[in-house]
């Protein structure tokens, strides 16, 4: 059972810039109704039932699923950037056996300077 | 024999009357009620039942009025597999202080099933807009609420046409 994950957003955005990410899981999401057919037993449900996406630690996105969704669930929603920090998408099974991916983005001022989420005096 | 109502027997009772107000409520003719646990993890057969689809769409908007054109969804016309529909709707707000959807509902009204997922936003997130892929038993209504945090309710449906079902 392969367990991929992707992300995939712009990592370079300028400020108040609205970006969208895109989310693919590997996942075979088995509704629970379907039954083997030789021996009439049915396969217990397994899907992927939460999905959160955090930005700089803060929630800004979160999907909550049920068994409807389809296989290989991909997901798309989008978020405005303020300053450069990490996106972090963590997907969570119904045995509460999470996954996540990670990236960082980068965004730029009118000058071309990087917004840290850092607010430091020098 | 005296029948006094002592401690013991009190609770015996308030144990049984509180069991049979559970049962009741939970498991109405013998079905469990599938909008409150269908969180639970299922591992038995049910049949789709449009009467239960509709009371959950009920609960979902709450006796509220219903915004027109709040809701924008795009599924095409004709699905030729049922398993992987795809489904973008977006929620027209400014996304600013009390304009954003706080929960927005997909139904796929002849599933099993019905609530097919719950997207939930925040303030400040930019745009309320999604795209994923969900899976249709047979050629139905599917159906967007719309919870915003101020209280408005939006609704849109569109019937689609699918060739091939799930088997969900």
């Amino acid at each position: 059972m392969s367990e991929q994950r992707k992300l995939k957003f712009k990592e370079i955005v300028n400020k108040n810039e609205i970006v969208k990410v895109k989310t693919l899981a590997e996942h075979q999401m088995e509704t629970g109704v379907r039954r083997n057919e030789v021996t009439g037993v049915i396969y217990p449900r397994l899907i992927i039932y939460k999905v959160t996406a955090r930005y700089n630690g803060k929630i800004i996105f979160k999907a909550n699923w049920f068994s409807g969704v389809s296989a290989n669930p991909y997901l798309a929603f989008y978020f405005k950037a303020i300053e450069s920090g990490l996106i972090e998408v963590e997907w969570e099974d119904d045995y509460s056996k999470s996954t996540f991916k990670r990236g960082y983005l980068k965004v730029l001022d009118e000058e071309g300077n990087e917004i840290l989420p850092i607010k430091h005096s020098l | 024999m005296k029948t006094v109502l002592n401690r013991r027997s009190f609770f015996g009772l308030l144990l049984v009357a509180c069991s049979k107000l559970y049962l009741t409520q939970t498991l109405a003719n013998g079905k469990p009620f599938r909008d409150r646990f269908q969180a639970y993890r299922q591992t038995f057969r049910i049949e789709p039942d449009k009467e239960e689809a509709e009371r959950i769409v009920k609960n979902i908007v709450n006796n509220r009025k219903l915004v027109p054109d709040l809701v924008k969804l795009e599924v095409p016309d004709i699905a030729e597999d049922g398993n992987v529909v795809p489904v973008t709707f977006s929620v027209r707000c400014s996304m600013k202080k009390n304009d954003f959807p706080r929960r927005v509902h997909v139904l796929g009204m002849e599933n099993p099933f019905p609530e097919i997922a719950i997207y939930e936003f925040f303030q400040g997130a930019g745009k309320a807009e999604v795209s994923f892929r969900c899976r249709l038993r047979k050629s139905s209504v599917l159906m967007v609420i719309a919870d915003m945090s101020d209280g408005r309710v939006g609704l849109e449906k569109k019937y689609v046409d699918v060739m091939l079902g799930a088997c969900s």
